[in-house]
Parts: C-alpha cells; sequence; structure tokens
C-alpha cells in the first residue's frame, strides 16, 4: 500500500516537473529529431539522453547546463575530485569554449561512446583526448604526464625507472616514423592493433538508456524515426 | 587409384611402427603436397605462434595504463538508475602471472563450496555453489617483472568477497617471501577502488 503511494507521489512530482520545465527553454529539445539525425542516437534515445542531462544539470545549479563542478558531481560523486583526464573529456565536450556544457554539446559528445558511433570518431576523440597540448601530435612528455597522473588517482606505485622504461617500450611500439611523437596516423595503427585501447570510448549504457530513464511516458511528442 | 596414391596408403598403413610414414614425411609425400593440403599447418607449428598471440594481448602499454583512469571512465555518468559491477580494486605485484594465478587457485582449492573458472589470457573467475560469480581475477604483464591484478566482485556478493578475497586470498598475494626485493616499493602496490555506476555510499 505504501509503494503504491510512493510511486503516486512520484508520479505526481515528475507531472509537476514537467509542466515546471516549460518555463525554461528546453535547449537543444526544440528540436530533437535535427540532433538525432547528426548523432548515433534516435529520437527516443535523445529524449531519455536529456532526462540524464536534465538530471546532471540541476545538480548545482538548476540552469539547464552542465558546469565543471556538475559533470565532477556526475562522474565521480564528489566535486572535491581533481582529474586531469575528466578536464580533458569536459573541454573536448564544450565544443563552444564556454566552460558550460549545454545538450547539444552534450549529445554531440556522447553519440561517440555510442557502441554503435563508427570507430574513426572514437579514434579521433581518443587522440585529441591524449593531445594535452592539443599541438596535433601526442608527446613523450605528455604520456608520462598521464601515466603519472594516473598511479596518483589510483596510489599504485611504480619507480621512475619502470615508467620510462614503459613508455619506451610504449614508443618503441607506437613511433613508427621515429620522430619522438604519435601523430594521428600513427595512433590509429597503434589502436587498430590493440584494440582495448578504445574500450573507454564505448558506453553499453547508452544502448539501454531509453529503459533507464524512461521519458517517452511523459514528454514525448514525436513518433521514433 | 595413382601410383603416388598406392605409395601413399601403402606408408600409411604401415603395420611396423618404425617404419610406419612419420608426420613430417607425411608433408613430404608427393602425393599429398600435390593435393589441397599444401597449405595445412599442423598444430606444433600453430601451437606456438597462438602463444605468443597470447603473451603479447597481455602485455601493457603506458595507454592501457592511462586508461585505468576513472576519469576516462563515463560510465558513472549514468549512476544512480542501474547498479552493475561493484567495487574492484588494483594492484602492482612483482610476480608472475603463472605465480599469481596459482596462489589464488590454492587459495581457493582449500575452501568449499567454491569453484575456480580459468580464463584465457590470465583470468580466473571464482564462482559459488549457485554458479554465481563471487570474484573475478584478471592478471596483465606489465614489465618483464610485473604484473597488475584487477580484482572485481559482482555486487550482492559483498559477504562472500570480503571473505574470500579479503582474508583469504589478497593476504596470500601481497604477503611476500623474505627474499624479495625489498627497496623497490612497487611490489606492495595500492589498490583503487574501482567503481561502475553503483551508488554505495
Amino acid at each position: 500500500m505504501l509503494q503504491c503511494l510512493d510511486g503516486l507521489k512520484h508520479m505526481l512530482s515528475v507531472v509537476a516537473n514537467c509542466c515546471e520545465g516549460d518555463y525554461k527553454q528546453p535547449w537543444g529539445l526544440e528540436n530533437p529529431e535535427a540532433l538525432a539525425r547528426e548523432t548515433v542516437f534516435s529520437v527516443s534515445e535523445i529524449e531519455a539522453l536529456y532526462e540524464l542531462f536534465k538530471k546532471i544539470s540541476s545538480a548545482v545549479t538548476d540552469d539547464g547546463l552542465i558546469n565543471k563542478e556538475e559533470f565532477q558531481l556526475a562522474l565521480f560523486k564528489t566535486n572535491k575530485k581533481e582529474s586531469l583526464f575528466a578536464d580533458r573529456v569536459f573541454d573536448l565536450f564544450d565544443t563552444k569554449h564556454n566552460g558550460i556544457l549545454d545538450f547539444e554539446e552534450f549529445a554531440r559528445a556522447l553519440s561517440v561512446f555510442h557502441p554503435n558511433a563508427p570507430v574513426d570518431d572514437k579514434i579521433d576523440f581518443s587522440f585529441q583526448l591524449y593531445d594535452l597540448k592539443q599541438q596535433g601530435f601526442i608527446e613523450r612528455q605528455e604520456v608520462k604526464q598521464m601515466v603519472v597522473a594516473t598511479l596518483a588517482e589510483s596510489g599504485m606505485n611504480l619507480s621512475d625507472d619502470v615508467i620510462e622504461s614503459i613508455i619506451d617500450k610504449t614508443f618503441e611500439e607506437a613511433d613508427t616514423k621515429h620522430d619522438g611523437k604519435i601523430d594521428k596516423e600513427e595512433w590509429r595503427s597503434l589502436v587498430l592493433r590493440h584494440p582495448s585501447l578504445l574500450k573507454n570510448m564505448t558506453l553499453q549504457y547508452l544502448k539501454d538508456i531509453t529503459t533507464t530513464f524512461p521519458s517517452f511516458v511523459f514528454h514525448s511528442q514525436v513518433d521514433d524515426a | 587409384m595413382s601410383s603416388d596414391l598406392k605409395r601413399f596408403l601403402s606408408r600409411l598403413l604401415d603395420t611396423n611402427p618404425d617404419t610406419r610414414i612419420t608426420v613430417d614425411e607425411i608433408t613430404r609425400d608427393p602425393w599429398f603436397r600435390k593435393g589441397p593440403y599444401k597449405e595445412m599447418r599442423f598444430y606444433d607449428e600453430d601451437f606456438d605462434g597462438k602463444i605468443e598471440k597470447d603473451e603479447s594481448m597481455t602485455s601493457l602499454n603506458a595507454f592501457d595504463l592511462i586508461s585505468f583512469s576513472s576519469g576516462l571512465d563515463l560510465s558513472g555518468l549514468f549512476d544512480g538508475s542501474s547498479c552493475s559491477v561493484a567495487a574492484g580494486e588494483r594492484f602492482v605485484l612483482g610476480e608472475s602471472p603463472e605465480k599469481v594465478v596459482g596462489k589464488v587457485e590454492e587459495v581457493v582449492g582449500k575452501e568449499d563450496g567454491l569453484r575456480l573458472k580459468k580464463r584465457k589470457e590470465w583470468g580466473v573467475d571464482v564462482k559459488g555453489q549457485n554458479g554465481n560469480l563471487v570474484v573475478s581475477v584478471e592478471v596483465y604483464r606489465l614489465t618483464d617483472s610485473l604484473v597488475v591484478l584487477e580484482v572485481k566482485r559482482e555486487a550482492g556478493e559483498g559477504g562472500r568477497y570480503n571473505d574470500m578475497w579479503e582474508k583469504k586470498i589478497k593476504p596470500e598475494l601481497l604477503g611476500q617471501p623474505e627474499g624479495h626485493v625489498a627497496e623497490k616499493d612497487y611490489r606492495i602496490g595500492k589498490k583503487e577502488e574501482v567503481k561502475h555506476g553503483c551508488n554505495n555510499a
């Protein structure tokens, strides 16, 4: 009986939110079909993604936008954790370079992580991710910085010698042009030889997103394309 | 039946094992070589090739290490609504993968009601009586003397996991024998709580 009441309460609050939501512009949701066309998502997946977006973007300030803090909160469940990588990811999502993510940027970036997204997109994204200084190539120095950051984050201890030898081995294999840097082409061959390097670039959750965030019951106004 | 074939058959069916044709000789037999089997390789040659492939697959490079970072794991964005695999840990150990897996096997072998299932590429799954996964252990080669150990447990098996992993397997793996290199601290590498989309506050 109690569960029934809870369910009713939940449903009423969602409906209430639905009405409130009309005051703010649903950023990017004015035209879900357009976004669906430009990403690998279907229209209902875009709508479900919007539910996720709303949840994340309202964590600190309810302005329909995700700032760095809300992003960190969503990823790590705490806004106290600084991460070189989360920063890079945020920057790559933020294609308008204004320090905040609107729904369009959110959806377009996440599209790359969909299991059905083209591998080339994933290769591109990961390359840009690791190219810390955005010079069009990955330097040895950047690789070391990232390895050290990862080890520090996880508390794994490795001596400098060991780290150097791991990076040496990696560059030996990856830097086929022997110029001390890994360019896009070399990255691509490396990844095609070691597909596990792209494992972070695919989120299986995106496939089930319409079941985890069922928005269609209350919001959908369009037929699925 | 050609004469080549007749000769080939008689060599195969030789009742005397000392003079009977050997596998190597089969590949060199004229009739055999004329057929479609020219390209066939026997399991010996294949076997070596396979082992090498497995070795290189488990060897981590710098980018593998980087991809362990939780900052790159966006599955946390989907948290709260679905709870998949729960916490896990990673270690750096100064042991060979065979030794690590061997130790796990040893410990699990002494327990009742637990089964070990070996996975290819140096991994083992420890399962309970009902077939549920309790703990999964995967070993990756980092350098000639180091490996990274990744341990994951299934949500809901918390009690069993603590028993098995914390009290039995982990101490066995981390309690290095006296003779080991002591000045390099990395052998006792520490762990990272690897959360996979679960709200375990």
